[in-house]
């Protein structure tokens, strides 16, 4: 199969300021991102993963260097087009699921689709198909705080996914939840991988996720310290 | 997406009920307290100027010089031409003489003998031609028994006076008093009606009767203690009528007996009543909107830092800053609007209430008062009512937002996200 890169970073610095000296959280790091891709930037706390995250995420800036997705030069782009660009081609699932808690399940999965302006015939069918997807049918009309952490997290992967984004950046998704929810939504998402070609780049240090990888990239002081692409399908479980 | 947020905006009592209570209960409170004040304050002011000081004054030099004595020989003589002389010169007041006096009202039992006998004081006013000054001494409202006088020998007291001497009506009694050359003067009279004013300096021996008919019994036709003015518009109008005082002491001899104009301002200390009427309510009004402001603005302010979650979601979505800031600011508008007319709303109710009904104060004000403060103390609703609630209600939670909202703008994306991720 031809590789196509969907992300690239260019000799990336990103620079903070701590006590009066310059901490680099990135220094120099360069690598590219294919499209299809089930990948993850693992490492200890510290080590430049979130920070990676959000500048692929159009989150933040680099110092120094360049992040291209789809061709176009993040860092160049005004804060507008960088929203835009993450509207339309981003998407996030966070560690602590971030669902909006005053509003029902579906609700919070119609949220991209409103920004993005679509008619609500065409929402409607669109977050149905998502929810149908997760097994979530039966909870469209629940809120947040009625819903396990499996349940809420699996909700946060249908948001996700349900404008069809180029990417969607992960940032420690099993980290609250127990290993048998863990499990499962792993599956799930490897499942949208391998079904509907989604893109995932994660941040994790979790075992359990590294176990489902199908390339790893190993940072340490900002650093890319390792690059590890498997070439065959991981056993199922 | 402003359906989808109005959604979130009616569901969360934090940021829609509890905002738009403390709003509506902020401003109807600072509706109430300013209609109150005005009534109270202005209310007080306009009975002093009804029931004593006028707009403008009239009286001899002598009188003024005697702290306005009510003694007759002082009085104002000719007063019919002063009174035509004062209404071509100024035809934006309509003057009224008036016949202030002191004496003893006798009731005699059926043997000619005093059975009670109270010292009282007397107003002769315009009754049976000149509806202005029934009005102006509310006598028609205050009416507590009987009728207002129709012809001569007929007079009102007030009801504790009649009940003092134990008077009721139609009963005969005797005014003794003092002829402008100090002679005695025994009069009698029909009492016809008893009044009651609600003002307790008046409601203690106030006698009144026809200015003609007093005049008679008084012995000084055309004689009176003092002529009063008033602005036929609009109320007092503290510069004409020092314009008119002017005018009108430049332009008249310096005897003793000579007329001289007083303002309101001029009498009984109100000059600085009227100044610190002015500056309380300013005062007042600033301190409570300032207050009001401050606890609003930072409702406003609370709102925006506690949705940080909320907002750094909806930028990590592709929402842009400028879109999510017009947003919250949008949401504050429409609280705004909304507390403050329902709040204007609430607040005008009581007022209108204790505009038409009063707040009796008889318990609340005790001992001697030289005001004429009514015992029924009424607030005034008033145009600046309608307004004055938008200063607190609406600009204190909108900028208390547009401030608490520019932390969007100064914290990079990425800042907010991870603050996210520890909520």
């Amino acid at each position: 199969m031809r590789q196509e890169p969907l992300l690239q970073a260019k000799e990336v610095d990103k620079i903070y300021p701590v006590g009066g000296h310059d901490f680099y959280a990135l220094k120099n790091l360069s690598f590219t991102l294919n499209r299809g891709e089930f990948a993850g930037l693992i490492g200890p706390s510290g080590s430049g993963k979130t920070t990676l995250l959000n500048l692929l995420g159009a989150l933040d800036t680099p110092n120094r260097g360049t992040i291209e997705l789809l061709g176009e030069k993040l860092s160049h782009l005004s804060a507008n087009k960088q929203a835009l660009f993450r509207r339309l081609h981003i998407s996030f699932i966070f560690q602590t699921y971030n669902l909006l808690p005053l509003y029902s399940v579906f609700e919070n999965v119609e949220l991209p689709l409103i920004l993005l302006k679509l008619e609500p015939k065409e929402r409607k069918k669109r977050v149905h198909e998502a929810l149908e997807w997760l097994s979530l049918m039966d909870k469209a009309q629940a809120k947040p705080s009625q819903l396990s952490g499996g349940q809420a997290q699996r909700v946060a992967i249908a948001r996700a996914m349900v404008k069809n984004p180029e990417i969607i950046l992960a940032d420690e998704p099993t980290a609250n939840l127990d290993s048998e929810a863990s499990h499962g939504i792993l599956k799930t998402l490897r499942q949208i991988n391998e079904e509907k070609g989604a893109t995932f780049l994660f941040s994790t240090h979790d075992d359990k996720v590294i176990g489902y990888l199908k390339r790893k990239i190993t940072l340490t002081d900002g650093q890319i310290v390792h690059d590890l692409s498997l070439p065959e399908p991981l056993k199922k479980r | 997406m402003i359906r989808f947020l109005l959604k979130g905006l009616l569901r969360d009592r934090h940021r829609s009920l509890f905002p738009l209570l403390v709003i509506s209960l902020g401003v109807a409170l600072l509706v109430l307290f300013q209609a109150w004040l005005q009534g109270a304050l202005y209310g007080t002011l306009s009975n002093q100027a009804h029931f004593r000081t006028g707009h403008v004054k009239l009286l001899t030099r002598g009188a003024w010089a005697e702290n306005q004595s009510s003694s007759l020989d002082l009085a104002l003589s000719q007063v019919e031409t002063l009174k035509n002389e004062l209404a071509t010169s100024y035809p934006d007041l309509n003057f009224f003489p008036r016949l202030r006096f002191g004496g003893l009202l006798d009731v005699p039992d059926a043997k000619g003998e005093t059975r009670s006998q109270s010292p009282i004081l007397g107003f002769g006013l315009e009754l049976f031609n000149h509806k202005q000054e029934i009005q102006a001494f509310h006598l028609q409202e205050g009416l507590a028994q009987g009728r207002l006088p129709q012809g001569p020998g007929e007079i009102l007291l007030t009801l504790d006076l009649a009940e003092k001497l134990q008077l009721t009506l139609g009963e005969k009694a005797t005014l003794i008093s003092n002829d402008p050359n100090g002679g005695m003067v025994i009069h009698n009279f029909t009492l016809v009606g008893m009044v009651r004013f609600g003002i307790k300096p008046l409601d203690r021996a106030s006698l009144i009767g026809d200015l003609k008919d007093l005049q008679r019994a008084l012995g000084m036709r055309k004689g009176a203690t003092e002529i009063v003015g008033f602005f036929k518009e609009k109320g007092l109008n503290r510069p004409r009528a020092l314009e008119i005082k002017r005018h009108f002491n430049q332009n008249h001899p310096l005897s003793e007996l000579s007329p001289q104009m007083i303002t309101l301002s001029d009498q009984d200390g109100l000059d600085t009543y009227l100044d610190q009427i002015e500056s309380w309510m300013s005062w007042i009004l600033i301190f409570f909107i300032g207050l009001l402001g401050f606890i609003l603005w930072n409702l406003g302010l609370i709102n925006g830092l506690r949705r940080y979650r909320e907002m750094g979601l909806r930028l990590a979505l592709g929402e842009e800053k400028k879109q999510i800031y017009q947003s919250l600011l949008l949401e504050a508008l429409v609280l705004g609007l909304v507390g403050t007319f329902l709040g204007t709303s609430i607040g005008l109710l009581p007022a209108y209430y204790l505009q038409e009904v009063g707040l009796d104060t008889t318990k609340i004000l005790t001992g001697n008062q030289n005001f004429m403060i009514q015992n029924q103390v009424h607030a005034k609703i008033i145009f600046s009512n309608l307004w004055v609630g938008f200063f607190p209600g609406l600009f204190a939670p909108f900028l208390g937002t547009l401030i608490s909202g520019l932390g969007v703008f100064r914290k990079n994306t990425a800042q907010i996200l991870n603050q996210l991720e520890s909520i």
